[in-house]
């Protein structure tokens, strides 16, 4: 009997274990192998034959000007982003934190912008800042003030980029440093009341410390989020009265147009492992930096 | 008394403060709702007009008319709900058997699935659009969905899960004669059914929001879906402000209204996904 019931058991398991690695080893380690793989070769998508180069594609990205000034926006994007966007949420989370009337009411607003698709929030937000038709410059122009370029500006692009995507992120960290905040225990903040601490200083000895493993999970999810941004970009340098497109060029925009554009899938996939190997070397120091700040 | 007035003005500040923030961070959306009611005109006037003085649904008619905007949203519901559905299966199953289950190999696959968890799709797009390619599954549902239906965060997600069920349980269902498959369909699943509907929300949303791969893997309108649609609708008509509102309010409203009535459960469920 229970002879009977181990096989069955073992029967299941191997079954419904077999099919998902095997879409897994598909669908994941084999184009992630491929990729490191690909990079070594020269293709365009039409020739049968793939040109082995060896590392050429690597020393070529890093005397490509397009790849290099990607970087540098990706790397500038994601700082900011990253940062402002945790620096507003934290503060907004403390104050939903206790209850009142209204409270569900401003947390799904705050929400709203983080489930809406992409596209359609670009739009509006290519819209806002339209240099003649958008609201931003009809305000200014109202006031008498001169109106800007919003997108259209070398030094603005970004940044402008940068507002709509951190607006985004604001409700997706607001939730979840909220659950951060309920797991501390409130015999905590008592006895600091106790002690006669303030506000401010509650906040830094005993929030900030407890809330660390929340805020290292937020930081490593959000810079991989920022890293791999596209969709924005994407949207907001199509079409007229759009970004120049190399002032907001990110990494994954110049991958996709290497790869779909220009046809250069070994080069693409050159970047590509870059951008992987970033992601990895960003996630190991937030984890080294934050473990050893715990300690 | 002072304390109580000190205490009410603090309250006051505290939801003036709120509900400028709330404004603005609604009025993106505020905006494109409302110029998607105003005529071409209305749209770039100075002063502005905050709100339509004359609404209209002219422009909501124009793209019902001239365009595939309900054939883009008959793909994005296909693909967004089938790719859940799979996804969230695979992983549920998987991560049970990662749970509760002993074999031969398990750590090594499971660090497998775990070392993939940080690497994103953007890496290996380029290979993932050959191996598509080759198969032939360019511009189907099939092609669009075949990189949502497993993931290891949703696999990890519900092996950490799965430790609150009690082994004892299993083993008491097993020994009255319950087979596997019954015992996941009618034991497993309901006792994991707010990680699973946390999950569902999760995959729901990464669905509706995956924009890349259906614009690199179709190019035939009638594949395309709401976002690629839209997009390309928008570069098509640049200046036609009024219109481009009108579409991006319909590429936001599915979500919007599936947002609204699940509302406690959306945001449970992303805070829960966040804990692990």
């Amino acid at each position: 009997m229970i002879k009977r019931t181990q096989n069955n058991q073992l029967r299941f398991a191997y079954l419904w274990m077999g099919i998902i690695l095997a879409l897994y080893i598909v669908l994941r380690i084999i184009p992630i192998i491929t990729s490191f793989g690909m990079s070594f070769f020269n293709w365009d998508l039409i020739n049968p034959k793939k040109k082995y180069v060896g590392f050429k594609n690597y020393s070529k990205l890093f005397n490509d000007d397009n790849f290099l000034i990607s970087i540098k926006n990706t790397l500038i994007f994601s700082f900011f982003v990253v940062l402002v966007s945790l620096s507003i949420s934290l503060p907004m989370a403390c104050a939903l934190q206790k209850d009142f009337k209204g409270k569900g009411l401003f947390q799904s607003i705050y929400f709203i912008p983080y489930v809406i698709a992409v596209v359609p929030a670009a739009l509006a937000w290519k819209f806002i800042y339209d240099p003649t038709g958008g609201i931003l410059n009809r305000i200014i122009q109202f006031f008498g003030g001169i109106p800007k370029g919003w997108l259209v500006n070398d030094k603005l692009a970004l940044p402008s980029i940068m507002i709509m995507t951190i607006w985004q992120r604001i409700g997706y960290n607001l939730v979840i440093f909220t659950v951060g905040l309920g797991e501390i225990p409130k015999d905590y903040y008592e006895a600091a009341k106790v002690d006669g601490a303030g506000k401010l200083k509650t906040f830094f000895k005993i929030t900030m410390p407890l809330l660390m493993p929340v805020t290292i999970y937020l930081v490593i999810m959000n810079t991989i989020e920022a890293f791999n941004i596209f969709t924005p970009v994407y949207v907001m340098t199509t079409g007229t009265q759009s970004a120049p497109a190399s002032a907001v060029k990110v990494l994954v925009m110049d991958i996709y147009q290497n790869a779909f554009r220009f046809f250069k899938m070994g080069y693409a996939s050159a970047e590509s492992v870059c951008l992987f190997l970033i992601v990895l070397i960003v996630s190991l120091l937030q984890m080294l930096y934050f473990k050893k700040r715990d300690k | 008394m002072k304390m109580k007035t000190k205490q009410y003005i603090k309250n006051v500040t505290k939801y003036l403060i709120l509900t400028l923030i709330a404004i603005i961070m609604f009025f993106p959306i505020y905006w494109m709702l409302a110029c998607s009611l105003m005529t071409r005109q209305e749209v770039v006037l100075i002063p502005p007009h905050l709100y339509p003085h004359f609404p209209t649904l002219k422009n909501y008619l124009y793209l019902f008319s001239h365009n595939n905007f309900l054939r883009y949203m008959f793909n994005s519901i296909i693909v967004v709900v089938i790719s859940t559905l799979l996804s969230v299966f695979t992983s549920v199953i998987a991560g049970y058997i990662f749970g509760k289950f002993e074999f031969k190999g398990k750590n090594a696959m499971f660090v497998m699935v775990l070392a993939t968890t940080m690497v994103p799709f953007q890496t290996y797009m380029v290979p993932f659009y050959l191996m598509v390619r080759d198969m032939g599954l360019i511009n189907t549902y099939t092609g669009i969905i075949l990189p949502l239906i497993v993931t290891s965060f949703g696999i990890f997600f519900i092996r950490q899960n799965t430790s609150s069920i009690p082994d004892e349980y299993l083993d008491a269902a097993r020994i009255d004669g319950a087979g596997e498959w019954y015992l996941f369909r009618k034991l497993i699943v309901p006792m994991m059914s707010s990680s699973i509907s946390a999950l569902t929300v999760f995959q729901f949303m990464f669905g509706w929001k995956f924009f890349i791969w259906p614009l690199i893997i179709t190019d035939s309108p009638k594949k395309f879906t709401l976002e690629i649609g839209l997009q390309i609708f928008a570069s098509q008509n640049p200046l036609d402000y009024q219109l481009q509102m009108a579409g991006a309010v319909l590429g936001m409203l599915p979500i919007l209204i599936i947002f609204l009535i699940f509302r406690k459960r959306f945001i449970g469920g992303i805070a829960l996904t966040g804990i692990k």
